[in-house]
């Protein structure tokens, strides 16, 4: 286990309340251009996942959790870290591994031999941002365990119950590949998660990029993300998600996210469609999306591009289309081409 | 030819037992037949491979198919040594091009797919006969053993995936399994057919070859040798070259052996040549290219030795013979009396026999036809793998969507002038209105006009791209497309002297475009 806050950065930002006009149309240009500053700090340092970072960002304006999904050395934790900085929140860094307690994840009430009282030490969930390592790695408990504290923002210890200090966010990673030896999340879990992104190799150029970042004027290959600048403070960040809920949503939007959710029900290939839940989610991150796209409308577009990471963990395949070796990204992209969108 | 210096035991077999002595024969004769084997194979190998270089899987096929040409040199080894005569690379090298020649292209074309040709090659390629004697004589070797020829065959066959898939298995068992292929996608992506996996499929093969064809080679070798020992007598003829030998050095002990062998020997040298098995002038032409000397050629027992000393003239023996033959235990005829029918039974049956033989000529019209379309179907694969000829591709005919994304796009579900009617929406305020109806109209003509395809899913942004990849009037689109997102999601009502502008600009983008050479799909 392993616990990390960063250290605060030198320069604060103003306040996006001081600048921020009075108008409602100044408010969407203030919000939109700090959600995309946060979006390019994390750019800096993260090379090559511009839809994951995208995509995370956006979870952290819609207040989700998020799933992160790909194989070690991808930059999933520096992505979590990056994304700390900027905004001056803590972060806590949890490696799940088969004897994980929940205590060790939450915290646990201990005696002080000094005062003869029992004192509460907070665990890591204490945090902005909580990055858990290879999820699947810990027992069913620990899970849950964490599970409910992404549901409740609060946690409770002999029988006290601490609420979570906003913004907080869970990113959890898991590594599609060494499935022995792990628990993997039960869908009605998987549910809890707003987005799964998946972090891909970059391509050539972009690894020449990352390699050179990181070997030049550095030794060992620790992550380095000094030149991260701190943009906002955690109450920006409320701001950005009250900003979020502000983008108008068109009837014929929300009727084109549900029928893309109730559709994963009857779909051939799918044989667990994804619940309300899913519609909800697509809303609420298609809301972000249209935030960090300058607009205070969502498009059919902003419900399809986030259909992908919303609704890929909420499915369960065919076991057909498994055999098949097909992806539920493969299923999904040929349902979204049959789902009319809104029209006229 | 000599048998007696043959280095096994020439005498009547079993079948399978004939495929063991040939392995055996092959077995002793290993290290000739693997030079052999090497010195013809490997060029080639490496030739097909060479010229297939970025078409591994055909060169596969291709080596397949000249496989034949493989085995006469195998067999020219089996041939000499069986007679110890020498069978080293010095005597089959300056013959080589007799040895792979002999009789080439019916045993790579037709008789390729001969499930017996192990057991026949000898006919063609030592005995040399052609055309309606080789047929004949084919015929005759398959009238016994034949069935077991073929199932030797396919147990070849077997065999030789058996060596495929062990091969397969170790070079997997010896990767590091993150080298592993992922086996779905390795088959649904056709990733098989990227040439590494074929030039190694190339390598497995022609190891499984070179492991499996010296054993198919001498096993139908075997049963060639059986069936001629049976046919010619070999056993026999040895057995009296034998006694022959001993004649000359006791002639007392020849004389009583005369008394109880003289008759069947004479028998065998007057007996005529079977219907199929060659006369004493055609056996010398036999296994030419193993015997450098004329003389050498398949020698019938050379009696005379013991004819010199026999007491008897041919007539006497003729007339012994006849009395021999009298009795009962040689056949004898009699007469038998009973009842018939009237009508003969081959008249009985001549209605179904008409319909049978008719049946029989058209099931072999099909089995011509299935094989004439396999053949075409083997020779369009290969045209199409060797990627020499690129057969023109069929465009299917794209058939024009009626309704997309839910809306009517027929030209004729539009007004007819689609400006006029949007203005008039727009005169009575009904922007929203207005604006679809120019979105469906530009989408309609796109469709018709420019072969715009789009899916049922295409949101607003893909219609952008479509239009913009056909080259059609994409800035007037995407000036009418935010104005529609506008309107519709945004809630937030445009200028009429926008939406007028939208309208105005349509001739020019709709009406009076035309799709750029090349652009439509």
């Amino acid at each position: 286990m392993d616990e990390t806050t960063p250290t605060d950065p030198p320069q604060t930002p103003p306040n996006l309340a001081e600048v921020a006009d009075e108008s409602p149309a100044g408010d969407l240009v203030q919000h939109s251009a700090l959600a995309n500053r946060i979006r390019d700090e994390v750019g800096r340092v993260v090379v090559g996942q511009d839809d994951a970072i995208t995509h995370v960002v956006a979870a952290l304006l819609a207040g989700g959790h998020v799933l992160l999904e790909g194989v070690p050395g991808l930059g999933k934790t520096l992505l979590v870290l990056a994304l700390a900085r900027t905004f001056g929140g803590g972060f806590g860094r949890v490696q799940f591994t088969p004897d994980l307690m929940p205590s060790d994840v939450t915290g646990h009430a201990m005696l002080d031999g000094a005062s003869g009282e029992f004192v509460v030490r907070k665990g890591p969930a204490f945090t902005n941002l909580l990055l858990t390592d290879e999820i699947n790695r810990a027992p069913a408990k620990t899970q849950a365990a964490l599970l409910e504290v992404m549901q409740e923002e609060q946690i409770t210890i002999e029988g006290e119950s601490f609420p979570l200090a906003p913004p907080f966010m869970v990113l959890a990673t898991q590594n599609p590949i060494e499935q022995e030896g792990t628990y993997p999340l039960p869908e009605a879990q998987l549910d809890r998660f707003l987005l799964k992104v998946q972090i891909g190799y970059p391509d050539e150029t972009e690894e020449q990029a990352i390699v050179n970042a990181v070997t030049r004027g550095s030794v060992g290959q620790k992550l380095d993300v000094s030149a991260v600048r701190r943009v906002a403070e955690p109450e920006d960040i409320i701001a950005l998600q009250q900003a979020a809920v502000r983008v108008g949503v068109d009837d014929r939007i929300t009727e084109y996210a549900v029928r893309i959710v109730r559709a994963t029900r009857s779909w051939s290939g799918i044989s667990v469609g994804a619940g309300p839940r899913g519609a909800i989610a697509l809303i609420r991150v298609a809301r972000a999306l249209a935030l960090l796209a300058g607009r205070d409308f969502v498009l059919p577009d902003d419900i399809r591009d986030v259909s992908y990471p919303v609704l890929r963990h909420r499915v369960v395949l065919a076991p057909e289309v498994q055999i098949e070796g097909l992806s539920a990204d493969q299923v999904l992209g040929a349902l979204l081409s049959k789902v009319p969108a809104p029209r006229s | 030819m000599d048998l007696e210096r043959a280095i096994g035991v020439l005498r009547p077999r079993a079948p399978w037992e004939a495929v063991d002595f040939g392995w055996l024969i092959g077995r002793r004769l290993y290290g000739p037949m693997l030079r052999a084997w090497l010195v013809v194979a490997v060029p080639l190998a490496l030739a097909i491979l060479a010229t297939n270089w970025n078409r591994p899987w055909l060169a596969v096929v291709i080596l397949w198919l000249l496989r034949p040409l493989l085995e006469t040199p195998l067999l020219f080894v089996l041939s000499r040594g069986l007679f110890s005569q020498p069978c080293d690379l010095r005597t089959l090298l300056p013959q080589l091009h007799r040895v792979v020649g002999a009789d080439l292209a019916p045993r790579l074309l037709w008789r390729r797919f001969d499930p017996q040709r192990s057991y026949t090659l000898p006919v063609s390629s030592l005995e040399g006969l052609r055309g309606k004697r080789r047929r004949q004589r084919a015929r005759l070797l398959a009238q016994r053993q034949g069935s077991q020829a073929s199932e030797f065959t396919y147990v070849c066959l077997g065999l030789e995936f058996v060596v495929i898939l062990g091969l397969t298995g170790l070079v997997f068992l010896m990767l590091p399994e993150a080298l592993h292929p992922d086996w779905p996608v390795f088959f649904d992506q056709d990733l098989w057919y990227v040439p590494l996996w074929g030039r190694l499929a190339f390598g497995m093969a022609f190891i499984a070859m070179t492991v499996v064809e010296p054993l198919y080679v001498s096993g139908g070798f075997g049963l060639y040798l059986n069936r001629r020992t049976v046919l010619e007598g070999w056993d026999i003829q040895l057995a009296f070259q034998r006694l022959a030998a001993r004649a000359k050095q006791a002639t007392a002990v020849l004389v009583l052996l005369f008394g109880l062998c003289g008759m069947p020997v004479v028998s065998v040298q007057a007996q005529e040549p079977a219907e199929g098995v060659p006369s004493a002038e055609e056996l010398e032409e036999f296994f030419e290219l193993t015997d450098e000397e004329p003389s050498d050629a398949i020698d019938p027992v050379d009696l005379t030795p013991i004819v010199d000393i026999l007491p008897l003239d041919e007539g006497d023996i003729a007339a012994e013979l006849e009395t021999i033959l009298d009795d009962k235990e040689f056949g004898w005829e009699e007469t038998v009396t009973r009842w018939e029918t009237r009508k003969p039974a081959e008249e009985a049956g001549t209605e179904f026999g008409f319909l049978g033989g008719l049946l029989g000529q058209l099931l072999e019209i099909l089995l011509w036809v299935v094989a004439l379309a396999a053949l075409g179907a083997l020779g369009y694969w290969l045209v199409r793998s060797s990627q020499a000829i690129t057969l023109p591709q069929r465009e299917p005919k794209r058939e024009l969507p009626t309704q997309l994304m839910g809306m009517d796009v027929r030209p004729e579900s539009l007004p007819d002038n689609v400006p006029v009617a949007a203005r008039a929406l727009l005169g009575r305020g009904d922007h929203i209105g207005a604006l679809s109806l120019l979105y469906r109209g530009a989408l309609a003509r796109l469709i018709h006009g420019f072969e715009l395809e789009l899916e049922d899913g295409a949101t607003e942004n893909d219609c952008i791209r479509a239009v913009r990849a056909v080259q059609g009037p994409a800035h007037w689109f995407e000036g009418l497309t935010q104005a529609w997102q506008s309107e519709a999601y945004a809630r937030r009502p445009l200028a009429e002297a926008d939406i007028d502008g939208i309208i105005d600009g349509w001739t020019a983008a709709i009406e009076n475009s035309t799709p750029a050479v090349g652009a439509t799909r």
